[in-house]
């Protein structure tokens, strides 16, 4: 019995691991698309050709920084 | 009368015809059970496919279409591996319902698919007759049913493959069995017919054999074996491969009757294709058999296997078909796109949704999807009437809304139980029924998405729950004379519509885009639910409305705060596709 139960958390043990790593690898995948997103948006910024224009990719760049926070 | 007394004694007599066989000729049963285990194998075959691909085959497919040659190489590599042009068939009409595929990339799978197609005639031909294929598919049919009692879905399919090919094998080999055993008493062969006489009697024969079994690969099967055992001769063999060609087309028409106007379309497509094909075939036959006869030499087939030069007739046939009929693509859509209009539907009514698609899961959640931003799209109607808004006055349209609902002082008098009943129930019931009965096959991340459009198609139907809640006080204080309750329930009126324009037109943006501007529409959300305002407190402390006003007021814009909320959720699962992105929303 008390094999039995060593044997689950040695195999519970390898599984967390293993769900843990995909987990951090989707977060890393979602980080690195924001990023490129939001640099994107900067450079739309850069070269927007009204005001108005710049004022709502910033609104959309702010937005996007504070979800940034959430993850 | 006598047509419906003839149409219900077709079946009867053909199992009695099929009986009568049995009874009298012990061959023929061999090469009937040969037929009907054939037939077997490939339904296996084809749900094997289905369960071992999970879902890749269907994916491969909607991004292989961008171009007729990669439609076409697609449509003869998918039909090769799977060997079933019907289940392809499926994939394709569901995709073209889906409108994930477009006609002219569907019609040029299914000319890949009819090349496709002849590669069973190779393998029955090079394997089927000239070894113990039954040996085979002993071991086949073992190993087959001891994966199919595996948990795994994968091991299944591949298990179901296994069993699927062992029964083609066993089947072409009681078709050969019989053919050998036949050949003693009764010699077919007495019967070849020479010159184009013979040629459109085999072709009719062919044809009527093919709509009876409805499948031309075990036709063709059935061919390749009287013709390795010598009970037809090589020539009635070819014509019979065209009158097989033919026949299938027969089957594609009778299913098209109970299709859609995407499986009508691409059953004309079908058919068009394969009459060219048989004409260009019987016009120049026996110069064919010339040109099969040059490069069979060239792959060193002997010059007597008629079997695998038969199978070689098959391919080239019809590859000379892709090359003659493949250039006119453009024009054949255009003439189908005539020939089967799309019906105008009644709005109240699914527009997207369809039987053919619920069994290929991704089609099914895109037609969903769809169905459901029409659902939505009824919704906007309700919820701006409800306001004593007309949609086209402020949604997609830049106007500053704020002026657009002070200069809307007009009542619009909407029964929304009535419109509800009218325009939204019953195409609710339709998605929520549809989305159950796809669900039955699908992974679980497949079905969790089926979950979320479920919830957002509730979503939808609770907004204009909420939005009748307060379209009474709306219309009451419309044109009031209290003037600080006439703005407040415009800023109510506004807060919805600024949500209902700013949903507007996010299917053009990407996720993260869409993400954003939720994100924006959500953080001026707070100001709509006015109970811990300084506003409205402002207007009690000054009298400036009066009590009862307030409350009713202090409730409706919590109502109007949670149509927006509920709207803004909806937006997030219809246009938002990558999951974690739209969990990053909520």
């Amino acid at each position: 019995m008390k094999l039995k139960r060593l044997f689950q958390k040695i195999e519970e043990y390898f599984n967390m691991d293993d769900e843990d790593s995909k987990k951090r690898k989707k977060i890393d995948k979602l980080l690195k698309s924001m990023d490129e997103k939001m640099e994107s948006i900067k450079e739309k910024i850069k070269v927007a050709p009204s005001k108005s224009k710049k004022t709502k990719l910033k609104k959309q760049l702010n937005a996007l920084k504070e979800l940034r926070k959430k993850i | 009368m006598s047509s419906t007394i003839l149409k219900k004694s077709i079946y009867p007599l053909f199992i009695l015809s099929i009986a009568y066989l049995l009874f009298i000729s012990s061959d023929a049963k061999i090469i009937i059970a040969g037929v009907a285990v054939f037939l077997i194998g490939m339904v296996f075959m084809e749900d094997g496919f289905k369960l071992f691909s999970g879902g890749m085959l269907e994916k491969v497919l909607e991004k292989s279409t961008n171009s007729i040659p990669k439609a076409i190489g697609t449509g003869f590599l998918a039909t090769s591996i799977i060997q079933s042009s019907s289940l392809l068939t499926i994939i394709i009409i569901s995709f073209l319902s889906a409108e994930l595929i477009t006609l002219s990339g569907a019609i040029g799978m299914v000319f890949g698919s009819n090349i496709g197609t002849t590669t069973t005639a190779w393998i029955v031909s090079s394997f089927g007759v000239k070894i113990k294929i039954a040996h085979f598919a002993m071991p086949m049919l073992v190993f087959g049913v001891i994966f199919r009692f595996n948990k795994n879905k994968t091991y299944q399919g591949l298990g179901n493959i296994l069993v699927g090919l062992g029964f083609v094998f066993l089947g072409i080999g009681y078709m050969k069995e019989g053919f050998e055993a036949m050949k003693a008493g009764l010699d077919l062969a007495q019967f070849a017919m020479d010159g184009y006489l013979g040629v459109f009697v085999y072709i009719l024969i062919g044809a009527i054999a093919t709509v009876i079994i409805q499948s031309s690969s075990a036709t063709m099967a059935l061919i390749i074996t009287a013709l390795a055992t010598g009970q037809i001769e090589y020539i009635n063999a070819l014509s019979l491969a065209i009158g097989a060609n033919i026949g299938t087309t027969v089957t594609a028409i009778i299913g098209s009757l109970s299709s859609n106007f995407n499986g009508k379309r691409l059953a004309i497509a079908h058919l068009i294709f394969n009459i060219v094909t048989a004409f260009i075939a019987i016009l120049f036959l026996y110069q064919l058999a010339n040109i099969v006869d040059f490069l069979a030499s060239k792959l060193t087939i002997a010059d007597d296997d008629y079997a695998m030069k038969l199978a070689l007739f098959h391919t080239i046939f019809n590859v000379i078909g892709v090359l003659v009929v493949a250039p006119f693509i453009s024009v054949l859509v255009k003439f189908l796109e005539t020939l089967f209009v799309e019906k105008r539907n009644d709005i109240s009514r699914a527009k997207y949704l369809d039987n053919v698609v619920i069994e290929v899961p991704e089609a099914a959640i895109a037609v969903l999807r769809k169905e459901i931003i029409h659902l939505y799209e009824n919704s906007t109607e309700v919820l701006s009437h409800a306001l004593s808004l007309h949609r086209h006055t402020f949604i997609g349209i830049g106007s500053d809304i704020n002026t657009v609902v002070e200069a809307s002082v007009k009542k619009i008098d909407i029964n929304i139980d009535d419109t509800y009943e009218r325009k939204i129930k019953s195409l609710y019931g339709d998605i929520i029924n549809f989305a159950t009965l796809s669900q039955e096959d699908m992974s679980v991340e497949e079905k969790d998405k089926i979950y979320a459009l479920k919830l957002a198609c509730r979503e939808i139907v609770e907004a204009i729950k909420d939005v009748k809640e307060l379209q009474k006080n709306v219309n009451r204080f419309l044109n009031s004379k209290n003037t600080y309750i006439r703005e407040e329930y415009n800023y109510i009126r506004e807060g919805i519509a600024t949500t209902l324009d700013g949903i507007h037109g996010l299917e053009k943006y990407d996720d993260f885009e869409v993400l954003a501007k939720i994100k924006i529409l959500q953080d001026n959300l707070s100001s709509l639910d006015l109970i811990g305002s300084e506003r409205i407190d402002h207007l009690i402390r000054t009298n400036a409305i009066e009590t009862k006003m307030a409350t009713s007021l202090i409730n409706d814009s919590y109502y109007a705060y949670n149509v927006s909320k509920k709207l803004l959720l909806v937006a997030g699962v219809l246009w938002i596709e990558n999951k974690e992105i739209q969990e990053l929303g909520e």
